[in-house]
């Protein structure tokens, strides 16, 4: 094999590889032909001015419709938000609870953050039970929340119930008669 | 659905890659690179398909159901067991006469309105 196949056999590692694997071989056994036919001094040089960029722009496109239909970009959003979740849960269950009562440290932060990460590793083969701990991980620490601050979660919903109902007696009401 | 079922003209227009290698596959089974330089022959150098494009469009063609591999080795005393050989469908040929058609009704309406070069010798392009 020659430097310039070893190095087009490198580059192929731009290509996913599901098509990496279904046509490596023949991709490199097609540059290996051009080569041939082709190469030699300044031949070398203008192969490789042709197959660089074709190398460059088709690979991006199968990066792209590769991306698009695994919806590789959406999951790893999720995947992102999961994670960043369950480290502000870490933090909040630390830095706001976990001073006066470390127990709720970890009823709060560590405990849910657990759920969302082994939900996270769990995804791929047990579904269900990763949605389920997904689920109660993000949602734990709101109810606990609601437990530990009952009159304060009380005066939010009272709050916004009376703001919401005078916004909409504004927004509804007759206007008064002279 | 049925190859029989599917309607030629939800594929058209063809990617000018795939129509030059359905082209190129007109007269027989044919491996990557015998493809690449039957492209190159029939336009003159002008089209020049590297191994990322070839092999893209073949992979786009085989899931579309244009092309499928051949166990067929047309020229045994040459073959390299490794090349992988490509031949039209049915469905591929049924859209590549559909896509003919449609370059020819393209062709005749450019001639109708005597911008293609055959009604107007001398013209060399679009003022």
């Amino acid at each position: 094999m020659t430097r310039s196949e070893r190095v087009y056999r490198a580059m192929l590692l731009a290509y996913p590889a599901e098509h990496r694997r279904n046509y490596g071989d023949p991709m490199l056994g097609l540059f290996r032909d051009r080569l041939r036919r082709d190469g030699g001094g300044l031949g070398t040089v203008r192969v490789w001015a042709s197959v660089g960029p074709d190398l460059v722009g088709s690979a991006f496109i199968e990066r792209l419709e590769t991306a698009m239909n695994t919806q590789t970009w959406t999951n790893r959003w999720w995947e992102g938000v999961v994670v960043i979740y369950a480290i502000a849960q870490v933090v909040f269950g630390v830095v706001i609870v976990g001073n006066s009562h470390p127990g709720w440290a970890i009823v709060i932060g560590f405990g849910p953050a657990a759920l969302l990460l082994g939900g996270l590793a769990l995804r791929e083969r047990q579904r269900g039970l990763a949605t389920l701990m997904i689920i109660v991980g993000s949602l734990l620490p709101w109810i606990f929340f609601w437990m530990m601050y009952p009159f304060v979660v009380a005066a939010i919903v009272i709050g916004g119930g009376l703001g919401s109902g005078k916004i909409g007696r504004l927004g509804t009401s007759e206007p008064a008669s002279v | 659905m049925t190859e029989a079922g599917r309607d030629p003209h939800d594929l058209l227009p063809l990617p000018p890659a795939q129509l030059h290698i359905l082209l190129a596959l007109a007269d027989g089974d044919k491996h990557g690179y015998a493809v690449m330089n039957e492209v190159e022959q029939m336009t003159d150098g002008e089209v020049s398909m590297g191994p990322g494009t070839l092999y893209g469009a073949i992979k786009r063609m085989l899931n579309a159901g244009l092309i499928e591999e051949s166990d067929n080795r047309p020229d045994p005393e040459i073959d390299d067991e490794r090349r992988r050989y490509y031949r039209t469908s049915g469905f591929g040929a049924r859209v590549f006469t559909a896509e003919l058609s449609r370059l020819d009704q393209l062709i005749r309406a450019a001639q109708a309105k005597q911008v293609a070069a055959p009604l107007r010798p001398g013209w060399e392009g679009a003022p």
